[in-house]
């Protein structure tokens, strides 16, 4: 206990000094702290997701943004397939159509199945589930940034604000908000697919074209609408029913759809199909997730070997510094031997020392990895 | 007391050899010679820092026999010393030094130490860089004594010091020692004041 009394008598003594010391060492330990636990994080986050998300088909190309876009919402493949796939892909086991080409308060909008929420175990912590055209959940991350509450509404940010015949942006109605589940979905809004179309502009409502109930055209009549006619940009009670498609749900665009194969043989006859088949591609995504952790990993252990040599040297200045220190402090160690103290007590005293100045660094480092971790999941 | 039978210390160079001594409890005494005499030496050996050849006993405790350990539970319990240039702990208040040895020992009497602190004159709380000369010196004492030891060892207290200081010490000490005391002086003044002595 003596030990621990001279040595923290000794440290506050010196608050400068101390402090430099202990941010010294806490430097050199926070860096690879932070980069490992980064990657770490960063590993056992996008493993989990791949490894709970069977296959992901969409349009042939970069597997990359495939994966990327379906499982993380991030980004979006260079085209879309057809919703009609859907249906060819049930055979091999549950599927769950993507659709992520919207954003709301910069947060992206994901049209799919409301089956999502079982498949990824996602719970409401307030409000209902959406029920007609133009309702959405709030991940928990988005609820809390804009405080919003069942009965809130977001508006579809605009895609394009130089496309005349483009979608207006859709007034979107929060029905209810999710839970925190770590995942993806706690920074989206989730809504039905048909809302995702309505943002596309496929699916949408507008004033009657003509005075008569009967809006289609009778024999041998045209109908011409122009860019007078007014596209509704929220539906309520009055525009809900007037909401309507041209031409075939099937053809309509999708950016993925995920599917749970029945077993091991729909997972390959699946992925033997995919391979010749012109339109769509098949991934597993962890080896997707594989190939991407293999360069971040990578450039982990290199920078490991950069903090490596960093830790050495702030080692070795550490034992300068501790050297000169016992030779600053002879006579005053020397007085302790003299009073009595043996040498292991002297040697205590400045063993507890280099112990508080490490415990120190330590807690620091930790509070800045933490402090890090926190601000990388924001920028994430 | 302090018995000793031909007691000697060898340096390299030189060899220390100390007169037989007989000291009761509670005596006084002086011990002076000319520089490297072996002054400080003798007060070494007589904490138990420094283990010589021949045989020398106090309170009752063989130093030439006994272990690290008892020589180190000897100085801690038994010896009040009072070192050369009166060296203080310089990260530690008044009277945290004064109950240093108290703590090496594994005890604690904040109590004693303030009120020793006190009684010689220094504020308990203020550091050694904020104390003079004089007062660092009397906080030395209060170190010396604040185990009740039996034994206090006095080197060169009143070095360096002017005449005034040089009574106030020794008053000091006369007020607040009534152990056995050995004290190193090569002052006349200070010798004066000493009836038995040792010569070296």
């Amino acid at each position: 206990m003596i030990a621990f009394e001279l040595a923290l008598a000794h440290l506050r003594a010196g608050p400068v000094r101390s402090a430099v010391l202990v941010l010294g060492l806490a430097l050199a330990l926070w860096l690879p702290a932070l980069t490992w636990s980064a990657a770490a994080e960063l590993e056992a986050g996008l493993y989990e997701r791949a490894e709970q998300s069977g296959l992901v088909v969409g349009v042939r190309g970069d597997e990359l943004d495939l994966v990327m876009s379906a499982l993380y919402f991030r980004g979006r493949p260079h085209d879309q397939v057809a919703y009609g796939l859907v249906d060819e892909l049930r055979h091999y086991g549950a599927v769950l159509p993507v659709h992520v080409g919207h954003s709301a308060n910069g947060y992206p909008v994901v049209g799919t199945d409301i089956e999502v929420m079982e498949r990824r175990g996602l719970v409401l912590a307030a409000g209902r589930r959406p029920g007609v055209l133009g309702e959405v959940l709030a991940g928990a991350d988005t609820a809390e940034a804009f405080q919003l509450a069942p009965g809130d509404t977001v508006r579809g940010d605009l895609q394009d604000l130089y496309d005349v015949a483009g979608a207006y942006p859709l007034q979107l109605t929060v029905v209810g908000v999710l839970a925190p589940s770590g995942g993806p979905e706690d920074g989206a809004f989730l809504a039905d697919l048909r809302t995702a179309w309505a943002l596309d502009g496929a699916l949408h409502g507008h004033d009657p074209l003509s005075d008569d109930d009967d809006q289609s055209p009778g024999e041998g009549e045209v109908i011409e609408a122009s860019a007078a006619v007014f596209l509704f940009q929220e539906v309520s009670e009055r525009s809900l029913d007037s909401f309507h498609l041209h031409g075939r749900e099937d053809v309509l665009p999708l950016d993925a759809v995920i599917v749970w194969p029945n077993d091991q043989k729909a997972h390959d006859q699946l992925l033997g199909e995919a391979a010749l088949d012109p339109r769509y591609q098949a991934v597993r995504p962890v080896e997707v997730v594989r190939t991407v952790l293999a360069i971040v990993l990578s450039v982990r252990d290199l920078l490991g070997s950069i903090y490596t040599l960093v830790g050495l040297s702030t080692l070795a200045f550490g034992a300068l510094v501790l050297h000169l220190t016992l030779r600053l402090r002879q006579a005053e160690l020397g007085l302790l031997v003299r009073l009595g103290a043996s040498r292991a007590t002297v040697l205590r005293v400045v063993a507890a020392e280099q112990f508080l100045l490490l415990l120190g660094a330590t807690g620091v480092a930790a509070a800045g990895t933490w402090a890090g971790l926190a601000l990388l999941e924001t920028l994430w | 007391m302090i018995r000793s039978e031909g007691l000697r210390y060898r340096w390299p160079g030189c060899t220390v050899t100390v007169p037989d001594l007989a000291i009761d409890a509670g005596e006084s005494w002086a011990v002076h010679g000319a520089s490297g005499a072996g002054k400080s030496t003798l007060l070494r050996l007589l904490s138990g820092e420094l283990v010589g050849q021949g045989e020398l006993e106090v309170h009752g405790l063989a130093l030439h026999r006994a272990s690290d350990a008892e020589r180190r539970q000897h100085r801690l319990t038994r010896v009040g010393f009072i070192f050369q240039d009166h060296p203080l702990v310089p990260h530690l208040s008044a009277a945290d030094n004064v109950q240093l040895p108290l703590r090496l020992a594994g005890r604690r009497d904040p109590a004693r130490a303030a009120a020793l602190c006190e009684q010689v004159g220094v504020d308990p709380a203020a550091r050694p860089t904020a104390l003079s000369q004089g007062e660092r010196q009397r906080v030395a004492v209060a170190r010396a004594l604040v185990t009740r030891p039996a034994l206090v060892l006095a080197d060169e207290p009143t070095s360096g010091l002017d005449p005034e200081r040089t009574q106030a010490t020794l008053q000091l000490l006369e007020e607040h020692v009534d152990a056995t005391l050995v004290l190193v002086t090569h002052d006349p003044a200070v010798l004066a004041r000493f009836v038995r002595r040792i010569a070296l």
